[in-house]
């Protein structure tokens, strides 16, 4: 009664609507656009040719050009020169046109030392080494992690989003006094129940509409391919959105029957939120490692196990998040790169404990010294700290 | 008043009785051994100053709140959530949802009270054409006025047909119209063999209502019984006389004059019961051309100012 009370009036109260319409649109906005708009990355660089710097500089004032190349290594462009010209981010043009100047020097430089230029380009590329992973490479991994993220995302939002909608929902009976009424014949764990139940349905109804938007979207336009087990992961996701729901919104509905006032429900939210929030970077980190210590012992606290199992379903149980699956059942020390010549790059510690950074890595810099950076979720085993010039393959 | 002559003003058995309620919230007694009862076909006042408390007493029989001492029974027996099926409630504080349609909310009051949907459908068509609110039906409660969304929530508390109505303060904020109207359907209600509880501080409109009353203050009761009773026994009566040219000087030093307001000619007096009124009379005669004189009983309003004077 109670329950059916809730997804008749909100299911008929026009923010429910307009939020579920709004929530699909922009899921199937953020899937599709990407698509039509990658279609148009390929450009065609027009050349024109000037008598003088002038003329072209003056050109390029009036906007009938973009950048003015003058001689072989000199470029002109409108406004400021970029402070970083070819790092991310830099104008397309710029980067275009600083990578021809690079080829042709290097062809230049080839030329006469009997090496072919090709190979020297590529070594510039930064492509030193081969990576290898020990288990085999799963081809949907960019799209299981994707989806992950996705479901990891949605299930925190939606959490959150119905969470608070008990926590509203019961103040908002208390501060008008409905509930003096309703207890005098329920009882306020029906109450209760029946409000969690309500909105649980609502949510889920709404939910499953942005799964299905997304689902279509992915189908009917290729996005990436499906997950390797795409369904077990659908499925363990709205398992988990129950559980995680029903924690959340008994908490936020308990918590709201504190306070008597509407203005009071901030102070009741903000530490649910901080907890809902604290849980979802537990989570997202341990997408990163779903073996890890803190994803195991996290998965145990209600606040955060929803969160953590569901991105271990969608990402961990499917291969994906492999990076940081160093199997101790492989032996200790056993990660050596192939190590060539002087270096030895077994690593000190045993693995799959100890420093558990799964997602760790090295790169070997074209000095030939040795530096550190963060390869999010190599598959492959890491060098460690070598004085050596490359781990080759 | 003790537990044992907890019986109705007119002899019949109670239906609704408060057993000697206490109740502290900090710094405060709100019930302070509190006894009274409503028996069937009976509208009973129940009176009290600002926060002697009327709300608490009334939340009560609801279980709305905890008390510290005292039981509230029904039919003889502590009220159970079952009987509070058969009860209707019209809260100080309205409690009403104010986005949903004013008969689809009736309706799902009905059901909470153990209706079925279609029958509770119904009764709430029939209170709303009877509140000539059927043409708003499908409105939702916000859209309506003060006074309208009074009349849902008394929709509200009558939507099952219950065997007890408490109703706190639901004259409040209503035009003389409406009152009219409401005092009807409780008239009505009581014929019906209904019991009603429902507190007021309009006086003169529980006078003209009901039967009994029942005064508490700071928790206590300090008045009950059957108002004509009540008057019977008040040891004072309300005299008035004008005396044409008269300036009041002519008042004799009578014993059992309590209390005198001179306006003009006219003089109202607080006497003792059984004052003397040939003596009053023949003094104002003397006096000059008596053009009033009115001897009345005390009205509720002396009643309930004596009943909590501090």
């Amino acid at each position: 009664m109670v329950a059916r009370r809730e997804i008749v009036e909100r299911g008929r109260s026009r923010s429910y609507r307009i939020s579920t319409v709004f929530t699909v649109l922009v899921v199937l906005a953020v899937t599709i656009l990407p698509q039509v708009m990658a279609t148009s990355t390929e450009s065609t660089i027009e050349t024109v040719d000037y008598a003088s710097v002038e003329q072209g500089e003056e050109a390029l004032e009036q906007g009938d050009i973009d950048a003015l190349l003058v001689g072989a290594d000199d470029l002109v462009v409108p406004g400021m020169a970029p402070t970083d010209p070819v790092g991310l981010g830099a104008d397309s043009l710029v980067r275009l046109v600083n990578g021809a100047a690079l080829a042709l020097r290097v062809e230049e430089l080839a030329t006469g030392t009997g090496r072919d230029p090709a190979e020297i380009t590529a070594l510039l590329a930064g492509d030193a080494i081969d990576i290898r992973g020990l288990e085999p490479s799963d081809p949907n991994r960019e799209s299981n992690e994707g989806i992950a993220f996705f479901g990891l995302f949605l299930l925190y939002l939606a959490i959150i989003v119905y969470g608070t909608w008990n926590l509203t929902g019961v103040t908002e009976e208390k501060t008008n006094r409905v509930v003096e009424i309703l207890l005098s014949t329920l009882r306020p764990h029906h109450i209760l129940a029946g409000k969690v139940l309500g909105i649980g349905v609502l949510g889920l109804i709404q939910f499953a509409a942005i799964i299905a938007a997304g689902s279509v979207a992915i189908f009917s336009f290729g996005v990436f391919e499906l997950p390797t087990r795409a369904g077990t992961a659908v499925a363990a996701t709205l398992v988990w959105f129950v559980l995680g729901y029903a924690f959340y919104s008994v908490v936020n509905a308990s918590l709201g029957a504190l306070v008597s006032r509407m203005e009071d429900t901030n102070a009741i939210a903000t530490p649910i939120s901080m907890v809902a929030v604290a849980s979802f970077l537990v989570a997202l980190s341990a997408l990163e490692r779903p073996d890890g210590a803190l994803a195991v012992v996290a998965s145990f606290v209600p606040s955060a196990g929803p969160l953590l199992d569901a991105d271990s379903d969608g990402a961990g149980s499917s291969g994906a998040v492999g990076g940081g699956r160093f199997d101790p059942a492989h032996g200790r020390g056993d990660l050596r790169a192939g190590a060539a010549g002087r270096a030895d790059l077994r690593r000190g510690d045993p693995p799959g404990r100890g420093t558990g950074q799964a997602a760790g890595g090295m790169a070997v810099d074209r000095a030939g010294g040795v530096r550190q950076e963060l390869t999010p979720r190599s598959a492959a085993p890491r060098c460690w700290s070598t004085p050596g010039p490359a781990c080759p393959s | 008043m003790s537990t044992a002559s907890l019986i109705a003003f007119d002899g019949g058995a109670a239906v609704l009785e408060l057993v000697e309620l206490s109740k502290r919230f900090v710094g405060v007694q709100a019930l302070d051994r509190c006894s009274l009862a409503v028996s069937p076909g009976t509208l009973l006042g129940f009176l009290g100053p600002n926060g002697a408390g009327k709300t608490t007493a009334m939340r009560s029989v609801f279980g709305l709140v905890r008390l510290d001492h005292g039981e509230v029974r029904w039919a003889g027996r502590p009220v159970a959530v079952e009987d509070r099926l058969r009860f209707g409630y019209l809260p100080e504080q309205r409690g009403l949802y104010p986005r949903m349609r004013i008969r689809d909310q009736i309706t799902y009051f009905g059901e909470t009270h153990g209706m079925s949907r279609p029958a509770a459908a119904e009764r709430a068509d029939r209170w709303l054409a009877a509140f000539g609110l059927a043409n708003r039906a499908g409105d939702r409660l916000e859209q309506l006025s003060h006074g309208n969304q009074q009349r849902v929530q008394l929709a509200a508390a009558l939507v099952h047909d219950p065997d007890l109505l408490v109703l706190d303060e639901p004259f409040a904020g209503l035009d003389p119209v409406a009152v009219d109207r409401l005092g009807a359907v409780l008239r009505e209600q009581a014929e019906a063999g209904k019991a009603v509880l429902f507190s007021s501080h309009q006086l003169d409109l529980v006078e003209h209502l009901c039967e009994e009353v029942v005064t508490i203050d700071h928790g206590r009761v300090v008045m009950s019984g059957r108002l004509a009773d009540l008057k019977r026994a008040f040891p004072y009566r309300r005299v008035e006389i004008e005396v044409r040219h008269g300036d009041g000087a002519w008042l004799p030093q009578v014993s059992g004059i309590v209390e005198q307001a001179i306006d003009g000619e006219r003089v109202s007096l607080i006497v003792d019961r059984d004052v003397d009124l040939g003596a009053l009379l023949a003094a104002a005669e003397a006096a000059g051309p008596v053009t009033h004189f009115a001897f009345e009983p005390p009205s509720l309003s002396d009643l309930f100012r004596r009943a909590v004077a501090p």
